[in-house]
């Protein structure tokens, strides 16, 4: 165990040393990988924060349901309750066919038009509030409620939903595509780095391969500097991202507030953001491991 | 008569570069646990290519080299890393890690080893002091001599214990009174029981140790016989 820690001591000594020789450099290319995640993950918190405003702007996607004339009133009660309790439901509300009449005379702007009617013609109705937006999910909460006997119509007012949805979901994929790009691009740009070093220790490798170390021997303050590029550019990245966070909300503010609009990013959870520096740290470990394979690979006898 | 297994065996080695150029033509040497041998002639006769093969830094082109009984071309990497730290090299051209101090270059094979730190560093210090460079641990190579630089080199091939030590010229840089000390070095060495593979133009080297006397000439063995010391 402490010959590990010493081993793994001495790596990490080795690879801070790599840092600080260049610091210039290596600053820069801390900067270059702090702005290719920090591209990304802002397009990609504003994107979704905007969308959850857009969805809490227009309010939840509406069913309408309207039963057959002559449903018993406990029959309606049970369908209602039912939709209460369903988990695609937020919320029901009743509209009785006199409050349909009234809402509808009131549309039409006249009292008269209705008068001459025996009877209210209009069936009672739920106006079913769905918990989600995502259009697959209000047709099938469409579906399921068009099986029962007493409901007569289902009426999805959905076509706003589906735009919302696909809008966001085809922006979020743009941005996850942009993501990769970047992410592949940071990659490289580690690689070339750690290939850098690599070169300028040829000799130092040499003699370590002829003395006997093993690969990993030789890999290690290597690897470790690849991934201390990343941590900090990935730390440098979650610091930008704030920065950018904070200057977007107060133009949000100063341009959105006149209309009446309250569009405010909210902070990079603390979870995605240790989530984002391990990966960081992993995209780090894989770009300096192949650069170092592909040299060792390069130095065996053949 | 018992027939001992060598420590080194060699078979019909040749070793041909991408150029064309042969330089070695089926040697053919056996070499005893404890052996000191010198492998003498002319510069291009293939004594330090021999020294790499043996010494599995290079691949021969056809033939075969065992080490204790055990082909090196059929080794792992894993075997053949393990099989490095059991030898200790000493470089003609030094290989000595110019931004690292006379204390770091001699601990590297122990750092290889993965040795403690405090081990490592009572080796390191026997090891400078048997060689003549106990005050100059924390000086770079840089400031060393020619021949100070040759003793490092000797103290780091020493640091780790070796089994084997395969020296290229070890004492080509060196001047008579530590040549002598290192002369002393390696008649301890040989006395200890360690197996010696040194090539050498020194014959003041030769004649002044036992041992074994290889000759090569054009990648071949011209004669195989006793130092006369």
């Amino acid at each position: 165990m402490r010959g590990f820690a010493e081993r793994h001591g001495h790596a990490i000594a080795s690879a801070a040393r790599r840092l600080m020789t260049e610091p210039l450099t290596n600053l820069l290319t801390i900067f270059v990988i702090a702005l290719s995640l920090a591209v990304p993950t802002c397009l990609y918190r504003i994107i979704s924060d905007a969308a959850t405003m857009a969805k809490g702007q227009a309010g939840p996607p509406a069913i309408t349901l309207f039963f057959r004339l002559g449903v018993r009133e406990d029959q309606m009660s049970k369908i209602r309750e039912s939709l209460a309790h369903h988990k695609q439901v937020s919320s029901v509300d009743y509209v009785s066919p006199e409050q349909g009449l009234k809402e509808l005379q009131h549309r039409l702007g006249s009292d008269d038009v209705l008068t001459g009617l025996d009877l209210n013609p209009l069936p009672a109705a739920l106006i079913v509030h769905a918990s989600s937006t995502d259009p697959a999910v209000l047709l099938d909460l469409q579906k399921e409620l068009s099986a029962s006997p007493a409901v007569d119509q289902v009426k999805l007012d959905a076509e706003w939903a589906r735009r919302l949805h696909a809008l966001t979901h085809l922006l979020q994929e743009a941005i996850l595509a942009l993501a990769l790009i970047f992410a592949a691009a940071v990659v490289i740009v580690v690689m070339n780095t750690v290939r850098l070093q690599v070169t300028a220790a040829r000799e130092e490798i040499e003699v370590c391969k002829l003395m006997g170390a093993s690969d990993a021997f030789v890999r290690r303050p290597f690897v470790y500097f690849g991934m201390f590029q990343m941590f900090f550019g990935g730390g440098v990245a979650i610091g930008m991202t704030e920065l950018a966070r904070l200057a977007f909300n107060s133009l949000s503010a100063e341009w959105l507030g006149p209309y009446g609009l309250n569009f405010q990013v909210q902070p990079l959870p603390w979870l995605q953001a240790g989530v984002g520096l391990l990966l960081a740290l992993i995209l780090g470990w894989i770009a300096a491991s192949s650069a170092v394979s592909t040299f060792l690979y390069r130095l065996r006898p053949r | 008569m018992t027939d001992f297994v060598p420590m080194i065996e060699i078979s019909a080695l040749t070793r041909r570069y991408p150029d064309g150029r042969e330089v070695l033509r089926g040697i053919d040497l056996r070499i005893q646990a404890g052996e000191m041998l010198f492998l003498g002639g002319p510069s291009g006769a293939g004594k330090t290519t021999l020294l790499r093969l043996i010494a599995g830094i290079d691949r021969p082109t056809s033939g075969e080299i065992k080490l204790n009984g055990q082909p090196l071309s059929r080794l792992s990497s894993p075997a053949l890393e393990a099989l490095r730290k059991n030898i200790g090299m000493v470089f003609q051209e030094h290989k000595l890690l110019l931004d690292r101090s006379v204390e770091q270059n001699a601990a590297l094979p122990l750092q290889i080893q993965g040795l403690a730190g405090a081990e490592i560093h009572k080796r390191v210090a026997a090891a400078l002091e048997r060689v003549g460079l106990g005050g100059r641990a924390n000086d770079s190579p840089l400031a060393l001599s020619g021949g100070e630089r040759q003793r490092l080199c000797i103290a780091r091939a020493l640091v780790g214990k070796p089994a084997l030590i395969v020296a290229d010229e070890p004492t080509g840089n060196l001047d008579t009174e530590y040549g002598e000390a290192i002369l002393t070095l390696f008649r301890s060495f040989h006395l200890a029981g360690v197996t010696l593979v040194i090539a050498t133009h020194d014959e003041r080297l030769v004649q002044s140790l036992e041992g074994r006397l290889v000759h090569l000439d054009q990648g071949r063995v011209i004669s195989d016989g006793r130092t006369i010391s």
